[in-house]
């Protein structure tokens, strides 16, 4: 079996994504602060009349910030199946075909940059691709408090807990 | 057509039948002497159990039959109603409602505890209390001719019933009261077309006070080979008689005259009479008057709401387009691309209208479930409470009513459950033993306003303050400087509950606060108002529709922002010198009133920008409260689609969406409530 992904550069270091999870790469374009959501949401574009919030992987990692060039792309992928995200990528190099022989599970040792958003690492004969999970990109809490805010929006008066 | 789209056509006339069944019989438990609800009891009944054998569900094809069944017998006088009766049906409707929600959501046909209900009601219909001679009105409409009998009065079987207050009426004017049956002949092809007819004929002699049928099926032909009329008029019989006969296939028409009880007014006084009818009957009229104006509107379609929406997004999209195109044709020269363009505009918002109003249902759609819900609630908590409808045509967009449902249910829980008496306490403080909740609505410029209030106790504010106390939300010394209004929206607060026990019908201490995030959650406003003694009010104001609003465009630290209009006042330029500083707040006064002023983007967590000699305020309505909200500019007002932020950027606070504007580029809807209350929790 081999898997198709979308590889590109952060730094010096190369991602991808599953090319099955991105939807498609834009230019960078005017990004709209939303001044009070956490940090690592840049703002939101405005693609063809959706709105697509933007993360910054940059800083989700705790990376410097990097002016802007014209290599810069965002990359639009699907987080948990129907909600678009954007990512803001240096440049995006090349789609790789890779056998699952060379994917290998992320060493658990692993504490470097982004540790907790690898989905595999994978090896090819020039280099070394990290893999990254877009559903992993929030943390627990942060999908605990997305999901509460589900539920509170949804739910039923009746089914709200005593405080 | 699948069987899908028969099932979702289905599902909603059941559902509209089981409130209209809800509706007849809480009118025929107010006065159980008064047969007439149970001709809509009856009719919906039947409806049901026809649909339901059509879908081939079978079980509540079954249980309808019987139903209908007990209410024949009691139209029929056959088995005289008692509360035990009443209170069995108001039991099957809810049965009948469990079949449809089962239907809908696990696509079976069963009711748990449908066959016990069967059972009861058997028992009861067939014990010999239940039974009485069968004296009267035989409910088959007679097919056979009976022109013969036509001129004896007394024993027509006709079963339609003129209330007293028309008779009476109608004798103090010197009109006579007929009951007419007009028979139709079985092979006539369009019964409506004949009925039309007979109340033409009719107009011209008097007024058609009364039907049965309502004037509404018998215009669209839905009754058997013969209706009743109720008609008032100066002529003698024999001409009402001719009147109708003389149209073709009609086969006879019976006819009596009831007099009221009260006969001093004497029948045949010819002056008051003449050929319109004055004062009483057309009075009288408005009823069915009304019932001809809905008839003439069911020329309609079912349309699936998703559809709508979609049509909503579109027109969103359309709307947002034309902004863009407006700039583009500003900006250039040609002549007909303006005009164009303007064209273009009107065209749109007429489609924007059109469509926004295709989307709206009255207020009386969740209104109407109100007198049933709160006879259940009402003697569970062992307190008698009546509802007030008022307002129930004002219209609002669906999702939004959708969304104020639970709301209001929450609101009229709480009514029962801390606001009405018991009725011997209600007797002590000198009041009727009925408590009042009243349920209005009302239009307000772009928005409908909604209130909730009943006539009970009201708020206890002295019980607030110990309660918060008690419950830590505020230290006592801070706790006296509130002003009572102040202090009552505490009770809005999470997890504030003044409740002493908790029941079922209200008091988990989630109450207020999660009304009131509801409500504010969709650009709504709700506030209380409390009257000791005398009752309380809760006022929600909502956004017509929440697909595109009118929102004030507004620059803040180099970013443009929408201000939803429903929460702004009006706009002002204020000189910087005369901001007054109070302690470490800032105030302007504004025509005498003192207004705290706050930065928007110190709001957004921005700091405050640098403020020229005159500085631009929008004045904001915030929990009640003006606040003049300071911004880089005011670009203007224009209405607005809203799009959702999405799941990820539900974490930013105070803003409750975003727009496209005419350049392609995105503002920020501000949410005003959430930004200041967030505000207020860092202070």
């Amino acid at each position: 079996m081999e898997t198709k992904i979308v590889g590109f550069k952060i730094r010096d270091d190369d991602y991808a994504f599953e090319i099955m999870k991105v939807v498609e790469i834009i230019r960078l374009k005017d990004i709209t602060e939303v001044p009070t959501a956490p940090d690592f949401i840049e703002g939101v574009i405005n693609l063809r009349g959706k709105i697509i919030p933007i993360i910054d992987l940059r800083r989700r990692f705790g990376m410097d910030d990097k002016e802007a060039n014209i290599m810069f792309r965002i990359i639009i992928v699907e987080y948990a199946k129907h909600q678009l995200v954007g990512v803001v990528v240096d440049e995006v190099t090349k789609v790789v075909n890779v056998k699952d022989s060379e994917m290998l599970p992320a060493p658990s040792t692993l504490t470097g940059v982004g540790g907790r958003y690898i989905q595999s690492i994978v090896k090819t004969a020039d280099r070394i691709i990290v893999l990254l999970d877009i559903e992993k990109i929030f943390t627990d809490e942060e999908q605990d408090e997305l999901k509460t805010i589900a539920q509170t929006e949804g739910g039923k008066f009746e089914e709200s807990p005593d405080r | 057509m699948n069987t899908e789209s028969y099932k979702e056509a289905f599902l909603e006339e059941a559902v509209e039948n089981i409130n209209n069944l809800n509706k007849a019989l809480l009118n025929f438990e107010k006065n159980i002497e008064d047969l007439t609800p149970l001709n809509e009891l009856f009719r919906a009944a039947h409806t049901l159990k026809g649909m339901s054998a059509t879908m081939g569900y079978d079980k509540l094809a079954e249980f309808t039959h019987m139903l209908e069944d007990v209410m024949d017998r009691i139209r029929g006088g056959t088995l005289s109603p008692d509360i035990d009766i009443v209170n069995l049906l108001f039991k099957s409707i809810d049965v009948m409602q469990e079949f449809i929600d089962n239907i809908r959501n696990q696509n079976v046909d069963f009711a748990k505890g449908y066959k016990e209900i069967i059972t009861q009601i058997k028992a009861k219909s067939s014990s010999p209390a239940g039974e009485i001679k069968s004296y009267a009105a035989p409910q088959k409409p007679r097919q056979e001719k009976s022109g013969e009998e036509t001129a004896a009065p007394g024993k027509k079987g006709i079963s339609i019933i003129i209330e007293d207050l028309i008779l009476n009426e109608a004798a103090a004017q010197g009109l006579k009261v007929y009951r007419i049956r007009v028979n139709i002949a079985r092979t006539c092809a369009f019964k409506s077309v004949r009925a039309f007819m007979v109340s033409r004929n009719l107009s011209e002699k008097g007024e058609i006070v009364k039907s049965s049928p309502k004037a509404k099926d018998i215009e669209e032909g839905i009754f058997e080979n013969s209706f009743e009329l109720g008609f008032v008029s100066t002529s003698p019989m024999q001409e009402i008689e001719q009147a109708i006969t003389r149209i073709a296939e009609i086969e006879s028409a019976e006819i009596e005259e009831i007099k009221a009880q009260k006969k001093e007014a004497g029948e045949s006084s010819p002056q008051g009479a003449a050929h319109t009818p004055a004062g009483a009957a057309e009075k009288a009229m408005e009823i069915p008057e009304g019932e001809k104006k809905a008839a003439s509107l069911s020329q309609s379609v079912r349309v699936n709401i998703e559809k709508l929406d979609s049509m909503m997004n579109l027109v969103g999209e359309l709307v947002i387009a034309k902004i863009r195109l407006d700039q583009i044709a500003r900006n250039k020269t040609y002549k007909d691309l303006v005009s164009t363009v303007d064209e273009f505009d009107r065209i749109i918002d007429e489609l924007q209208i059109e469509v926004t109003d295709i989307r709206m249902l009255p207020v009386s759609h969740i209104f109407d479930r109100y007198p049933r819900i709160v006879r259940d609630l009402s003697s569970q908590a062992g307190k008698q409470v009546e509802v007030e409808i008022t307002g129930g045509d004002i219209e609002i967009d669906r999702t939004v009513l959708e969304e104020i449902n639970e709301p209001i249910l929450h609101l009229v829980r709480n009514c029962i459950a801390h606001g009405l008496e018991t009725p011997e306490q209600r007797e002590n403080a000198g009041k009727t033993k009925k408590g009042v909740i009243r349920l209005s609505a009302r239009r307000d410029r772009n928005s409908v306003i909604i209130e909730v209030s009943d006539d009970g106790r009201g708020i206890n504010l002295d019980r607030v303050r110990k309660k918060a106390i008690e419950k830590k939300l505020m230290p006592a010394d801070k706790l006296d400087l509130l002003t009572d209004d102040e202090l009552m929206n505490l009770i809005s607060l999470p997890g504030f509950s003044t409740a002493e026990k908790v029941d079922t019908v209200s008091g988990r201490g989630v109450g207020v606060d999660v009304v009131k995030t509801k409500v504010e959650a969709f650009g709504g406003i709700f506030r209380m108002e409390n009257y000791p003694g005398e009752g309380m009010k809760s006022i929600l104001k909502l956004p017509l529709t929440r697909a595109i609003i009118q929102a004030l465009l507004v620059k803040s630290a180099g970013a443009t922002y929408a201000i939803p209009v429903i929460h702004t006042i009006e706009t002002v330029e204020y000189p910087a010198k005369d901001i007054k500083d109070i302690q470490t707040r800032r105030v302007i006064i504004l025509r005498g009133e003192v207004v705290p002023v706050l930065s928007l983007s110190e709001l957004i967590g921005k700091g405050r920008q640098a403020e020229g000699d005159i500085v631009n305020m929008v004045i904001i309505e915030a929990r009640d409260k003006k606040i003049a909200l300071t911004v880089d500019s005011v670009l203007g007002q224009q209405e607005i689609a809203i799009k959702s932020l999405g799941e990820f950027l539900k974490f930013a606070k105070g803003f409750s969406g975003v727009t496209i504007l005419g350049d392609g580029s995105i503002s920020l809807i501000v949410d005003i409530q959430a930004l200041i209350e967030s505000n207020l929790k860092m202070v």
